[in-house]
């Protein structure tokens, strides 16, 4: 259901823009596996062996590109990052301070640790002046992309039981739909899109999912007693 | 062993009484990626004098989950490490929300 409501804002909110209609046409002509195999291989350039066999494994066919796709993304960033958020920091902060502060945090640190190789490349490539100009608003942008994914993901994690496979999967559907709407509307203010996305999502969860309940601390312990 | 709280969800167990672990030290050791970053942000750059494997920053990427698993084996031990990795595969959840 939240989900259901955001897309729909979402897509009301791109109906009327003739950018919609030119990111089916991307979908259709496969240049979203083109513009996608470019950026493995830009990725992959120095790479032993691991990443250019697979890109090129992945280059074969369609299926094949749909297969290594889901795969990549369900291990980076899926299994990589979840056992360490979700699976071990959210359960002990949930368990002080309730589930909204505790996501919140988390959302922040997780956001930090986000800011890769490429803050480094600018500091590295156009010195100090360029990354000090450059930081704020990479960074921001990570925090309002990241902390809402970080809610989300703690109601998941809630209302699953504490299954991480579900967050695996809601994780990897997230990383595989921003960069495809990426390839498809490259004119468009995708990131922007994708930050008002998630905090609809935010909204309608603690507007429609027991806001209370999940903002106050229940006591629930994660780990085993020895 | 572990025990279950009256309430909690399924797979959620109890710490026990009195007990009380810091997530900080996950937070600081988490960290770890950027010195494999760091340079893979010089390499992007063209300015690392030496060849930089991309596997070798991928490997950034998997701090959470080995600083988070390494911290549920030291405080929860081998019952914590079953119960962490039962949350891998537990599949029944509902499909809608």
């Amino acid at each position: 259901m939240p989900l259901v409501a955001a897309a729909t804002a979402v897509i009301f909110s791109y109906a009327a823009d003739p950018i919609l209609a030119d990111g089916w046409a991307r979908l259709m002509d496969g240049s979203v596996m083109t513009g996608s195999l470019e950026r493995y291989n830009g990725n992959a350039y120095e790479s032993t062996r691991f990443f250019t066999g697979l890109n090129a494994w992945m280059a074969t066919s369609a299926g094949a590109f749909i297969v290594g796709s889901l795969l990549l993304g369900f291990v980076d960033g899926g299994i990589s990052e979840e056992p360490g958020w979700r699976g071990f920091a959210y359960p002990i902060l949930q368990d002080r301070w309730g589930a909204l502060p505790a996501a919140l945090l988390i959302g922040l640190v997780w956001a930090g640790w986000h800011l890769g190789p490429r803050q480094w490349a600018i500091l590295f490539g156009d010195g100090t002046g360029a990354f000090f100009a450059f930081l704020p608003g990479y960074a921001a942008t990570y925090v309002l992309g990241v902390t809402p994914l970080a809610i989300i993901f703690a109601w998941l994690y809630e209302n699953t039981g504490g299954s991480l496979l579900a967050v695996f999967l809601v994780h990897n559907s997230f990383n595989q739909t921003s960069t495809t709407v990426g390839f498809l509307f490259p004119d468009a203010p995708v990131i922007l899109g994708i930050i008002a996305f998630l905090w609809i999502m935010v909204i309608v969860i603690l507007v429609t999912r027991d806001w209370r309940a999940f903002g106050r601390a229940r006591k629930r312990r994660a780990l085993p007693v020895e | 062993m572990a025990n279950n709280n009256s309430g909690s969800p399924e797979g959620f167990t109890a710490l026990g009484p009195g007990k009380t672990f810091s997530v900080f030290p996950f937070f600081a050791l988490v960290f770890v990626s950027w010195l494999v970053w760091i340079p893979a942000g010089a390499r992007m750059a063209g300015k690392l004098p030496f060849y930089f494997p991309t596997e070798i920053p991928w490997v950034g990427v998997f701090m959470p989950f080995f600083f988070g698993t390494y911290f549920i084996y030291r405080y929860g031990g081998k019952e914590g490490l079953r119960i962490h990795f039962a949350r891998f595969i537990k599949w029944r959840f509902k499909p809608f929300y």
